[in-house]
């Protein structure tokens, strides 16, 4: 989840309130922020990444002022200016082929509210906009920019300008290469021979997104008219970023004026602020909240969370929802506001009166019973992840096959599953040489195998005696015992394949049919494993006997 | 009355010795200090073994200089046979020969107090003239107090005549206490044994014998004992109290497709809802999914257009292949969204605890591998009071009374809630995340009525109540660490 830094005063100066910061964690823990860190002035909050319209101070404000004061709607300034007209040349089409964007006029950037905008913008491109892969946002100085705007890609030794931070022009190329930014996102526009640039009427270069804008757009505190531009592939994750940018800009100043993208077969205007409708069943609010509310109580919540309503009929609502709440997709997303906004600490729980029967996992009371066994017989359990690597496999079962394996891991020890216990029983032999002896332990528990494509999964027994003398017969009592004890006969049949040493190894067989072997570990590979005592082992597959578990038997 | 392995031994010598002994002679037979008598024979004398009785004995010890003068002859001895053998008359100076300095004027006192001699002047020299050759009484004394010192067995004028003797440090005069054991009850067994072996039990003879007592106050080894792992046994308590609550526990793979872990929950494809976490993508396992077609239509057409649920959905081309693809589960939801298709009618009431899998920064609070328990309860007229109650009575069994709601954020549930339990010592935790289905959930699975889901990461309580302050020690290698880990 993104988390958002802000100035506590310019937080409370933007919602008009003055409360405790006790209060105002509060405020906030009710509209899902959760207070992470306060150091000084500045708090940090973690947010939902269904409200993008918290992710600065401007939008956390609009939010605990609405929460706390209640609104009347949202209505944003729009200046009297004509549309700014953009041209989309074809050429972009293959390769970042929609922009939107907009202009606020008459802002007033104090330091923190530039902040706030990198911050924003930054949030925005790391959720919405995938990275900048699906969106990314520009936001210039329109006073030093030249109207018509003209979106369209070039070869990138086809033009060249000064970039942010820079001190020289550089061409396309060396923008990619010579630049943080251009390192950064180059996976974006390295395939393609020709990248996506906003110019002005003047022909200069604006931007080339969605890597890097021009040194000579940047916007200062002394900025007094914005432009911002959203290109990406995806329409409504830049339109998402465009309102989220504009509604967040104007709820300190400004007036938007629209841009009129112009493609080759059409036009759109663009921000799209228009406030859309959701109908709210009164009976759906009752049903998933359980609250008895009366219509205007529900207004009176609703308008808390900043939504404005009125009734439909007599069983709906009909709720407008502001251009910045993307989240709301269904009438369920209200039911939340309402709850939200009526405080879920003020709700009575009730334990659901719904008749059912406890059950265990078929199988747990096997697993209960072997596990018994094994204690019984002195063994201490262990228990290891499920996640290994086929390295250790290798090692331990002389050679792997099956084993489904992770493609891009996070650390070589965790990259693929257990397809056997017996690796994991070694490694903790293996790390426990100094400790008292006799050490005798055992594991219990899922291993996956992949067959033809398909992964399957077997619950294994494995059980591991080490001491400074340790017999064949030692184990293999071990087996004998369990299966008495769980009514099976036991067949040992030899086999003569490592781990084991030869002649002191037995495949173990059920009902005439192999679920696994045990034996005296190959010295070879107690060295290995640095195990410096001898160790009788034994590994069965018991998937097939879970069904033992069931209380009368025929 | 039980005796102790030293007391048998010292009854045993003692009946050895006739029923009676002192203290240095049970010491010499036994080897063993007196010293170490005495106490033994206080505590067998409380439990009426024996009488002892203490006598001071006054001895006479010849010191060195005594000796001495037994071997060589007392000095007055020594100068009557000097004086004797030159002639009956000598120089006093020439005794010197005969006597050490210190022994000259003792003698001549002697020989002249008893008439022995005389001092005379000869050519201006004092001279020693004999006048008749007598021995000395004490001479016997010294012979007989060599051969008996106890004072008591001397007639009264030996002790008397001993009193020169102390005087001219020949003799001196030590106390000691002796003490001596009389045996008045024998002990029931002679015999001591290390162990009573099933031959002593079936022949009887343990009859006869007392077995070695141990000091109990000792500690013995410690057991290397089996136990069951910890963790695990939190987890088995965990399912107890679902149980108890009514709760069915299901299973599902742990190699999931994207289908059943994202897909069927409503987490959009390429959109921060699925990234709300990362996933494992997984090699050389086949692509499908595992999912009748209508099923897997309808859940296209949710994510689409809200697949007429009354949602917009989510507004893109929802891509077959992307769902199709095989992943590490991420979250244990994708075993609960299965039972319940499974299951479609109600009540459904089922919870899966198991392993999930996220790439994460591997630290002392993050594993990639770890446990997750959720939970579903689905029936006609559940909502969200329900869902407090089961949270609140969760929280409750778990042993924390007092739980608070905040509203969260999960891209399967509307709404969304959170549960924080109030720890004794460490504050409010947060504990589960919890909701209802979203109807874009619910309606593909056909699924009619309400469902509540909840789900706690397991491993943050099991570390509470281990007492671990890292993720990987509740799989630890550390065999000692199990060993010595104790539930209290």
């Amino acid at each position: 989840m993104p988390t958002v830094t802000f100035d506590i005063d310019d937080l409370m100066k933007l919602a008009g309130i003055s409360i405790t910061r006790e209060a105002l964690i509060e405020i906030l823990s009710s509209l899902k922020c959760e207070a992470e860190l306060e150091i000084g002035a500045k708090m940090t909050v973690e947010v939902t990444s269904d409200r993008p319209d918290f992710f600065s101070c401007e939008g956390l404000a609009r939010g605990v002022r609405l929460y706390a004061k209640g609104g009347k709607g949202y209505f944003p300034k729009h200046s009297s200016s004509a549309p700014i007209q953009l041209y989309v040349r074809p050429s972009v089409s293959e390769i970042r082929p929609f922009i939107v964007a907009a202009a606020i006029h008459d802002v007033q950037l104090s330091n923190e509210a530039m902040v706030q905008i990198m911050q924003l913008q930054e949030k925005l491109h790391n959720t919405y906009g995938s990275k900048r892969f699906k969106a990314s946002i520009g936001v210039y100085n329109l006073d030093n920019m030249q109207p018509d705007m003209i979106y369209e890609a070039l070869p990138p030794e086809d033009f060249s300008f000064v970039p942010l931070e820079e001190s020289r022009r550089m061409d396309g190329r060396e923008i990619l290469r010579d630049t943080a930014k251009g390192r950064e996102y180059s996976p974006i526009l390295k395939s393609f021979s020709k990248y996506p640039l906003l110019k002005d009427s003047r022909g200069t270069v604006l931007s080339m997104p969605p890597i890097i804008n021009s040194e000579e757009t940047r916007v200062s505190e002394t900025t007094r008219n914005l432009f911002i531009d959203v290109t990406g592939t995806d329409e409504k994750a830049i339109n998402l970023c465009l309102n989220v940018m504009v509604t967040s800009i104007l709820e300190r100043s400004g007036k938007v004026q629209k841009v009129e993208v112009n493609y080759k077969n059409k036009k759109v205007v663009t921000p799209i602020l228009g406030k859309t409708k959701q109908l709210l069943n009164l009976a759906t609010v009752k049903a998933v909240s359980g609250l008895s509310l009366k219509p205007d109580q529900i207004i009176k919540l609703l308008n808390r969370m900043g939504f404005e309503s009125r009734p439909a009929s007599g069983k709906q609502l009909e709720v407008t929802i502001p251009p910045y709440r993307v989240d709301i997709i269904h009438e369920v997303d209200l039911v939340e506001d309402i709850i939200m906004a009526f405080g879920l600490n003020n709700m009575h729980s009730e334990f659901p009166a719904v008749a059912s029967i406890g059950k265990p996992l078929f199988g747990s009371k096997f697993r209960s019973r072997v596990r018994d066994l094994m204690v019984g017989m002195g063994f201490q359990e262990i228990s290891t992840y499920l996640l290994s690597n086929k390295a250790l496999e290798d090692k331990a079962l002389c050679g792997v096959t099956g084993a489904v394996e992770i493609e891009k891991p996070i650390s070589s020890e965790y990259s693929a599953i257990r397809t056997s216990l017996l690796p994991k029983l070694l490694l903790f032999l293996g790390n426990n040489a100094h400790v008292p002896y006799p050490q005798r332990i055992f594991e219990y528990g899922d291993v996956v195998k992949v067959v033809n494509g398909v992964a399957v999964t077997s619950t294994q027994l494995a059980a591991a005696i080490s001491d400074y003398k340790v017999s064949f017969e030692d184990i293999q009592a071990v087996a004998l015992s369990l299966f008495k004890n769980l009514s099976k006969e036991i067949e040992f049949r030899p086999i003569a394949r490592e781990p084991f040493i030869d002649g002191r190894a037995a495949a173990v067989f059920i009902d005439d049919k192999k679920i696994g072997s045990l034996g005296e570990i190959y010295p070879r590979l107690l060295i290995d494993f640095r195990i410096d005592t001898p160790v009788g082992m034994m590994e069965l597959n018991l998937s097939s006997l879970l069904s033992l578990e069931s209380l009368f038997r025929g | 009355m039980s005796l102790s392995q030293s007391e048998a031994q010292l009854l045993e010598c003692l009946k050895k010795l006739g029923g009676q002994a002192n203290a240095s002679q049970l010491s010499s037979e036994l080897k063993l200090p007196e010293s170490s008598i005495f106490p033994l024979s206080n505590l067998l004398a409380t439990k009426g073994f024996v009488n002892v009785t203490e006598t001071l004995h006054e001895n006479y010890i010849l010191t060195e200089e005594g000796v001495y003068c037994l071997r060589n002859g007392l000095p007055e001895t020594r100068m009557l046979n000097f004086i004797s053998s030159h002639g009956g008359s000598v120089p006093l100076k020439s005794l010197a020969s005969v006597l050490k300095p210190n022994e000259v004027s003792a003698a001549i006192g002697w020989g002249r107090k008893s008439g022995a001699i005389t001092i005379e002047k000869r050519d201006n020299l004092p001279n020693a003239l004999l006048k008749h050759k007598q021995k000395s009484e004490l001479e016997e004394l010294l012979y007989k107090l060599k051969a008996d010192g106890e004072k008591s067995s001397l007639s009264p004028l030996d002790q008397a005549l001993s009193q020169p003797l102390i005087e001219r440090g020949l003799v001196i005069l030590r106390e000691r206490t002796e003490i001596v054991l009389q045996m008045i009850r024998e002990p029931e067994s002679a015999t001591i044994l290390n162990a009573l072996t099933s031959d002593l039990i079936r022949s009887g003879k343990w009859k006869g014998s007392i077995l070695r007592p141990y000091d109990v106050t000792a500690s013995p080894p410690s057991l290397k004992i089996g136990k069951k792992h910890p963790y695990l046994q939190f987890l088995e308590e965990a399912k107890e109290i679902l149980f108890d609550m009514g709760f069915e526990e299901t299973s599902g793979p742990y190699v999931e497709n994207e289908f059943w872990n994202f897909d069927a929950l409503f987490q959009a494809q390429e959109h921060p809802a699925r990234a709300v976490h990362d996933n494992f993508q997984l090699k050389g396992i086949t692509p499908i999914i595992d999912a009748p077609v209508a099923l897997i239509q309808a859940v296209k057409s949710a994510h689409e257009n809200g697949g007429g649920t009354g949602s917009k959905g989510w507004g893109y081309s929802w891509n077959i292949d992307i769902a199709k693809r095989p992943v590490l589960r991420t979250q244990t939801t994708a075993v609960s969204v299965r039972s319940l298709f499974d299951r479609r009618t109600p009540p459904v009431k089922t919870f899966c605890l198991s392993k999930v899998f996220r790439p994460d920064l591997i630290d002392s609070r993050h594993m990639v591998e770890f446990g997750q328990l959720d939970g579903i309860l689905g029936d006609h007229g559940i909502n969200v009071k329900h869902l407090l109650g089961i949270l609140t009575e969760f929280g409750k069994q778990l042993g924390f009374n007092e739980i608070k709601f905040t509203p969260g954020y999960f891209p399967f549930t509307e709404p969304s809630i959170e549960a924080y339990v109030k720890h004794p010592k460490l504050g409010w935790i947060e504990c589960l995340g919890s909701g209802l289905f979203r109807p874009e959930v619910l309606a593909p699975l056909g699924i009619k009525f309400p469902v509540i889901a909840w789900g706690i990461g397991i491993d943050r309580l099991a570390m509470i109540r281990l007492g671990l302050d890292d993720v990987r020690e509740l799989n630890t290698l550390n065999l000692e660490a199990l060993r010595e880990w104790r539930w209290w």
